[in-house]
């Protein structure tokens, strides 16, 4: 691995060069590119998915859905958009710290991620070679939404992403929570597909995943985040109590920071659809 | 001791005299400890309620790090008379340790182990706890301590993020034992899942001195498959929400205070038991067997509110404390007495007394010896009078039921299933005109067996019967269903028939034993 460095650090340079070319020339680039890393810089582009609109019932029963001192949990319209089939990985986020030096993690303002942030990774432009393909994570809200901004996206909404991937487990006893061979911890609360989206590419469920507007997501009836409600109080409050999952996954939201970086926290964009 | 120093009076004897020995239990001390706990409040209180005088916001003297010990032990008792800042240093760790034997669990604790340690504060201390959430978990967690006055016992002022730490303080206000748990969303899971401890806080004058003490909490598990099935198991949400667990520990596993985790003491010394109970679902009635609380602290309060206690009661998201003297020596079990929790789920431990015995107290077994009055079953004269009809019924049929398993298993062979023997070779039972009139003679062939020529229905049978190795009620019943089967209708036969057929027998032994058939 230690060895690979130099190497990674010229694949790192090459990939703001490759980049370059692509967005000149598009995918005849990738021709040029014959070792196996570069081609993953290469491909940059993420692949996403247009999200029909849908239905989606609020896990929290709150009044913010234009419904003042609303408790229900009725269903609602979650518009029509698009979203990454798969979390951002480490390859594409080295593109794009090769492009946007200010991201890369010696050059980071405290101010937007705290020490943590790409603590896996070896140097600057060094995600290491054999996890390319992992999605990226020890990202903070502030460089997840500067990622989907250079690619003129956004960060999913809640509601998005809850329409997406929040479909409380099928069965509930067989949640695996074994860290063993390899399987995430918790991956049962970190999402399933929803029911119309099985037939697509999406993956989703290994980590953790920021939105737009985390920190709203626990956000009590009066607006004011009271924590009370949410510890005990919040079984009466939500559409589900029975859904351990949604429970583990809005915890782990609200107890989050603009800069934090967790180790298995990452992301993926959205955006309109197009017109 | 400490009570003893800061009260001036001198606590109970705890030991035995040497001859006819009274035991001295701990009753008194209450009495000693809350007229101290109340003459340490130095300035007169402004009554909130008619219970309780306003509590003094003592003055922090210095500072140190929190007394704690791991389970079941418990750390020695405070001495300071002044309240101090107490540092409190608490990691959350999800990983994964053994649950049962061959069985695994991903356990959340408080520190290394489920439970978390015993922390012991005085009252009135500044608790400032450090609160970190190990960068390796994937969940966000907090602690709550029963034990703090103010908003979620600080669930919400410590809640945080894996890889991130967060330092809050609450004040120790009130004495007693308390238990302290995560609450983060959803709260069951947490508590479940291991996160949960006990905090004893000890009243300013301190507890009365004992000699031993150990803490016990008592837990769930609700897996995804039957108590005991290997391998690693997940927790299953459908068991918590029914509130069936398929394990209830003390100590956070099965067999915990078993073999060489066994509570210890020996004869003559006192011990206090810190108990709590994490839940989250069932009541804990607590109970040793072969013991007798002297001393119970109802719901962990801070004053003894009963003696001489067979099962204490200890609320989910409470306490008690017990106290006792080891008066016999011996294997005492701790169990929750809802007793299949015990029996099949593991809410077991043991507590070994070592010492000379005690017979004065238990004298124990004196004798032993064989008893055997008789079977009192199938003895229809004993049957209550009421509904004899109906009762009587049942037991025929179940007189006729076992005598037709006799049948097949030991007659049938020879006598055929039908009853109809084998002609010239085995007499016929069914329409027997011989075997109806006298129900003795068949007793009496039963009981001896037969080796003489017979003649049966008017035919001559020279075959031999061996005597069966049948009890009374096996000859009655067998007897009664030959009597009611293969065509024929006659009486029963009962055990007591059978009982003096062979008395008689017996009587006769002296003279020639040979059975005298009665020859058509």
């Amino acid at each position: 691995m230690r060895s690979s460095r130099p190497a990674l650090l010229v694949t790192g340079l090459l990939v703001c060069a490759v980049h370059s070319i692509v967005d000149a020339e598009n995918s005849s680039a990738a021709s040029l590119i014959h070792d196996d890393e570069m081609t993953v810089c290469a491909t940059p582009r993420s692949n996403t998915l247009a999200i029909p609109a849908g239905f989606h019932r609020p896990f929290f029963k709150t009044p913010d859905n234009g419904r003042k001192r609303s408790t229900s949990s009725a269903l609602i319209v979650v518009k029509a958009f698009r979203m990454d089939a798969a979390p951002v990985t480490r390859a594409q986020y080295l593109s794009f710290v090769c492009r946007h030096p200010e991201w890369r993690k010696s050059k980071i303002k405290a101010l937007f991620a705290e020490a943590a942030y790409l603590a896996d990774w070896a140097a600057d432009l060094d995600p290491g070679r054999e996890r390319m393909q992992e999605p990226v994570t020890h990202v903070s809200w502030f460089a997840a939404r500067a990622y989907c901004a250079a690619r003129k996206a956004r960060l999913p909404t809640v509601i998005e992403w809850e329409r997406v991937a929040g479909t409380g487990p099928s069965d509930r006893s067989v949640e695996r929570q074994s860290t063993s061979a390899g399987g995430a911890p918790f991956r049962f609360a970190m999402g399933r597909p929803a029911a119309d989206l099985r037939d697509t590419a999406i993956v989703v469920g290994g980590i953790w995943e920021w939105n737009a507007d985390f920190n709203s997501a626990l956000a009590s009836g009066s607006g004011a985040g009271s924590g009370s409600t949410l510890f005990c109080g919040d079984g009466y409050r939500s559409a589900d109590a029975g859904d351990y999952a949604a429970f583990l996954r809005y915890a782990l939201r609200s107890s989050l920071r603009a800069n934090y970086t967790l180790k298995n926290l990452g992301f993926r964009c959205a955006q309109e659809e197009s017109p | 001791m400490h009570a003893a120093t800061h009260t001036g009076r001198v606590p109970l004897n705890l030991s035995y005299g040497s001859e006819g020995a009274m035991i001295h239990r701990l009753w008194s001390l209450p009495l000693i400890v809350s007229t101290a706990l109340y003459a340490h409040a130095a300035v007169p209180c402004r009554a909130v309620d008619s219970a309780r005088p306003a509590r003094l916001i003592e003055r922090i003297v210095g500072e140190e790090r929190a007394a704690t010990a791991a389970a079941p032990n418990v750390p020695p008792p405070i001495t300071r008379r002044h309240a101090t800042k107490v540092r409190l240093d608490i990691e959350v760790r999800e990983h994964t340790k053994m649950l049962s034997d061959g069985v695994s669990y991903t356990y959340w604790t408080f520190g290394e182990n489920t439970p978390a340690n015993f922390i012991r504060v005085r009252e009135g201390d500044l608790i400032e706890t450090r609160f970190s959430n190990h960068p390796d978990n994937s969940l966000a967690h907090n602690i709550d301590f029963h034990a703090a006055t103010g908003p979620g016992g600080g669930g919400e002022a410590s809640f945080i993020a894996p890889g991130h730490s967060v330092t809050f303080a609450w004040r120790a206000m009130a004495p007693g034992l308390y238990l302290y748990h995560c609450v983060a969303p959803p709260a069951g899971l947490h508590i479940t899942n291991g996160m949960y401890g006990l905090m004893l806080v000890e009243p300013k004058a301190g507890m009365p001195k004992v000699d031993r003490e150990y803490f016990i909490v008592q837990g769930e598990f609700y897996t995804d498959a039957p108590f005991g099935t290997p391998g690693h198991r997940s927790v299953s949400l459908e068991k918590a929400l029914k509130e069936q667990p398929d394990y209830v520990v003390f100590n956070g596993h099965v067999g915990a205070l078993m073999g060489d985790g066994a509570l210890r003491a020996k004869v003559g010394e006192s011990v206090r038991l810190y108990v709590g109970n994490a839940g989250p679902s069932l009541l804990s009635s607590f109970h040793i067997v072969g013991e007798i609380f002297d001393n119970v602290y109802g719901e962990g309060g801070s004053g003894v509110t009963q003696h001489n206690v067979q099962s204490t009661l200890v609320p989910v998201g409470g306490s008690a404390m017990v106290e006792f003297v080891a008066d016999v020596a011996g294997h005492y079990t701790l169990v929750d007495h809802s007793m299949f929790r015990a029996f099949n789920k593991g809410a077991m431990g043991t507590l070994e007394i070592a010492g000379p015995s005690r017979s004065d107290i238990f004298p124990g077994k004196l004798s032993e010896s064989v008893y055997n009055p008789g079977t009192h079953l199938q003895r229809t004269g004993a049957v209550p009078s009421v509904a004899t009809s109906t009762i009587a019924d049942m037991v025929a049929t179940a007189t006729l039921e076992h005598g037709k398993q006799v049948y097949s298993t030991l007659c049938a062979d020879c006598h055929q299933a039908d009853g109809e023997g084998v002609p010239g070779a085995i007499p016929p039972l069914a329409h027997s005109e011989s075997l109806m009139p006298d129900p003795q003679r068949a007793v009496r062939v039963l009981l001896q067996g037969l080796s003489e020529p017979i003649t049966v229905d008017g035919k001559e049978y020279r075959g031999v019967m061996p005597k069966l190795p049948l009890s009374d009620h096996d000859i009655a019943a067998v007897l009664s269903y030959v009597r009611n089967a293969f065509g024929n209708t006659g009486s029963s036969i009962t055990p007591e028939d059978v009982e003096r057929a062979r008395a008689s027998l017996e009587g006769m032994s002296g003279q020639d034993e040979k059975v005298a058939i009665d020859r058509p």
